[in-house]
């Protein structure tokens, strides 16, 4: 696996909360794919939705200054990544980052994170929760703001369209 | 080298592709990489590219560290892994026994969902070469489906495609479509988000990840399904006018019987939202109504499937009925091609009930976990009771646990061959990785078996089918309608105050339904955790809210269990599900010799508020 991609990366992660089903495909395929660490984390949302709630790889990211050991890094192609050597599971990460993206159970004594499937990425391709998402609400696109495309707040797609649902 | 090939998902009748890839370089250590899934495929197969959770996890099946390696023989309570040789001249023997003493009626055979075509079809080769007529499905949810489907004697087109899914503008989806089938999210999304004009109507009786998308949901109560179809198909009847299908006038005539006041307060579905729906489906010009043969315990499935069948065909939409099996829609066809299907020979539950008493005495299970599946009291005395009980499986459960001879087979990525799915027409599957240990495909044991029977004995003729009372298709139908909805809700005034009917719950939630998926950590990852649905009158009246913890005692134990308030169930009654583990020190179970069984009566429970004191 490349340490860092060849060039900088401004696709993210976007989530469509009108089409969400909360089938759980994403996080079954992060599962599967990090063998068996689950780097995504499920929000429920008062017993009545189950959403994935995915690393922003921020510009100015809370966990790696707060990481003690220098584990947590933003490299050159704009990835938030960790180092698995580094890493001694202190949890101070996940208390750092605003989103509640990093779990709290380590596995492997490790802190999972997201690493946007760079495997797949560096070869093209797309994360693994983007692919195995079967209701086609989770996009890897460009940030880029253009005419006509729908806002987005928080990594998430604001409703396009006001519906009521019962 | 890589090794890599196409196979089918088998958690449900979509059909969803994926590509198994196997590395055969050995690594530095000399072990072969673990396989690996792959599901973006460019689109190809009906959940183009996507793959919901049960698929992701569907390795699992194939490396699982309980995957059973060798035959195994029981002699006097005792269990010792044996050749395969042994094992097979043991069934052959212990067959042309009872074939000798009891005749080929004697013998039934349970065929389980993920059996491909080519296994049904040497099944049935073996069933005339044992002369037996008792062949069945043995899938509780998919069974009742598929024969309600039958007996109401409706013909509707069928959507034959996920693309012709797509084009749909009007669809009318009964039960939890996207539990049951995530990978069919996609088109009906589309069809929700498409347009404003269009209809995408859900009729379940709680809010269901489907009915969450419902544009409009329609909410009935618990076992209002069959009466809100029932209502439909009378406005779409009255609609149509005179004339139509050929069972038109005999369902016209019987449905006069019930006032539309009467169906809309069984059903707790508006008699205006009902007539809406109707008109959507029948102005569109492509509209579909599409079932999830998985429904909450208290509905009755067989007239629920039977009426929307009915309902499709009367408003000219084309019809979809999605199952838990693989290959459930194929073996079903495959049965009634061969003439088994249709009262020739004992449906599964009867054939679990002959055996019980005595008519039936060899049961030869085929990649099925009846004591599993229909967890009452009957499957566990039969595996009791039969004198053979033979079972092929590729993970012990629990009918294997009571087999007299236990044969490994393999899963799906280990077997090739074509399966029929929701969508009808077959679909190929290959085989990538070798069946683990001394396993081997169906196939091979059905043909190895067949071959033996044939040498021991010369085929007899088939054993005369038994005669029973088949009512006229519609009418027989009609009636079993009437009776469901004559009949008064439940004894639900009856519940002392502190005192709830507990029901246990078969496939309300998806967790671990099916033998096959239960064996899965999907199970528990899709739901973590047991929760008990409470009608909301009584939450009230308990001081409950939602997510609050409730001390549950019953006659047989007690458990501490998270709230989920339902509107629609009627009051006094709570419901639990009965596959987990947590739950079911609750329910009341019989020791049947080696095997457990629940009896999933209604049961009396007392609740009672855990305050945060005393947690802490």
């Amino acid at each position: 696996m490349p340490e860092v991609l060849p060039r900088v990366v401004t696709r993210r992660i976007v989530l469509d909360l009108d089409r969400c089903t909360g089938c759980r495909a994403c996080g079954a395929a992060c599962h599967v794919g990090h063998h068996d660490q689950t780097n995504l984390v499920p929000g429920v949302v008062a017993d009545v939705a189950i959403l994935p709630i995915h690393c922003r790889h921020c510009e100015r990211p809370a966990c790696a200054a707060a990481c003690p050991t220098g584990a947590l890094y933003r490299d050159a192609s704009g990835f938030v990544r960790r180092s698995e050597l580094l890493c001694i599971g202190c949890h101070t990460c996940s208390i750092a980052c605003p989103f509640g993206v990093i779990p709290d159970e380590l596995k492997r004594h490790v802190a999972p994170k997201c690493d946007l499937c760079v495997d797949r990425v560096v070869a093209g391709g797309i994360p693994r929760c983007v692919a195995s998402c079967s209701s086609g609400a989770l996009s890897f696109v460009e940030l880029e703001p253009s005419a006509g495309a729908p806002e987005y707040v928080g990594g998430r797609i604001q409703s396009r369209a006001i519906v009521r649902r019962a | 080298m890589t090794h890599a090939a196409v196979s089918i998902c088998p958690f449900c009748a979509m059909g969803c592709t994926w590509r198994l890839r196997r590395d055969e370089t050995a690594s530095l250590l000399g072990e072969a990489a673990a396989p690996t899934l792959d599901y973006d495929l460019d689109g190809a197969g009906p959940n183009r590219g996507s793959l919901c959770a049960k698929g992701n996890m569907s390795l699992e099946l194939m490396t699982h560290p309980r995957r059973l390696e060798s035959p195994l023989l029981s002699e006097d309570g005792r269990t010792r892994p044996a050749g395969w040789d042994e094992a097979l001249s043991f069934v052959v023997a212990q067959l042309d026994r009872i074939r000798a003493a009891h005749g080929g009626g004697s013998i039934g055979m349970l065929l389980g969902p993920q059996l491909t075509l080519e296994e049904t079809a040497a099944a049935l080769r073996l069933a005339r070469s044992l002369g037996t007529a008792h062949v069945d499905l043995c899938e509780p949810g998919d069974h009742a489906v598929l024969s309600g489907i039958a007996y109401s004697a409706a013909r509707p087109a069928r959507v034959e495609s996920v693309e012709q899914l797509d084009t749909m503008d009007a669809l009318l989806v009964v039960g939890d479509l996207l539990t049951l089938a995530p990978c069919a999210a996609k088109p009906v999304l589309d069809a929700r988000y498409r347009s404003r004009r269009n209809t995408v109507a859900v009729l379940a009786p709680n809010r269901t990840k489907t009915a969450w998308f419902g544009r409009p949901a329609l909410p009935c109560v618990a076992t209002g399904e069959a009466p809100a179809l029932a209502l439909m198909l009378a406005l779409a009847l009255e609609a149509a006018g005179p004339g139509g299908p050929a069972w038109a006038d005999a369902a016209r005539a019987h449905l006069a019987r019930f006032t539309h006041g009467e169906l809309e307060r069984r059903s707790g579905l508006a008699q205006a939202s009902a007539a809406a729906v109707v008109r959507a489906l029948a102005a569109g010009p492509s509209a579909g109504v599409l079932l999830a043969g998985q429904l909450g315990a208290t509905a009755r499935l067989d007239l629920v499937s039977g009426l929307a069948a009915l309902l499709a065909e009367a408003v000219g939409a084309r019809f979809l009925a999605m199952l838990e099996g693989a290959n459930s829609h194929g073996i079903r066809a495959e049965l009634a091609r061969a003439g088994y299907a249709g009262g020739a020979g004992y449906t599964t539950p009867e054939l679990l009930e002959a055996t019980v008493t005595g008519d039936i005495q060899a049961l030869l299970v085929f990649g099925a976990d009846p004591v599993a599946a229909f967890p009452g009291l009957v499957a566990g005395q039969a595996a009791r009771t039969a004198a053979l009980l033979a079972v092929t499986a590729p993970l012990p459960g629990l009918t294997a646990r009571a087999a007299h001879v236990v044969l490994p087979s393999a899963v799906f990525g280990e077997k090739s061959g074509s399966v029929t799915g929701a969508f009808g027409g077959p679909s190929r599957l290959a085989a990538v990785l070798a069946p683990p240990g001394r396993a081997r495909p169906d196939l091979a044991i059905l043909e190895a078996l067949d071959a033996a029977m044939s040498a021991v004995a010369p085929a007899a003729p088939l054993a005369a089918a038994r005669a029973r009372e088949r009512p006229d298709a519609v009418d027989g139908f009609c009636r079993e309608l009437d009776l469901f909805l004559a009949a008064e809700t439940r004894e639900a005034g009856a519940c002392e105050p502190g005192t709830h009917l507990l029901l246990a719950e078969a496939s309300a939630t998806n967790a671990a339904e099916g033998a096959l998926t239960g064996q899965l950590s999907w199970a528990r990852y899709a739901h973590p955790e047991p929760l008990l649905r409470l009608s909301t009158a009584h939450a009230g009246a308990l001081g409950v809210r939602a997510g609050d913890r409730v001390r549950v005692r019953s006659n047989w134990g007690q458990a501490e269990l998270r709230v989920r308030l339902d509107a629609s169930l009627p009051e006094g009654i709570v419901t639990v599900p009965h596959r987990d583990p947590a739950v079911r020190g609750l329910l009341r179970w019989r020791r049947e010799s080696t095997v457990r069984c629940l009896d999933l009566r209604p049961d009396r429970v007392s609740l009672e508020r855990v305050t945060e004191v005393e947690r802490a």
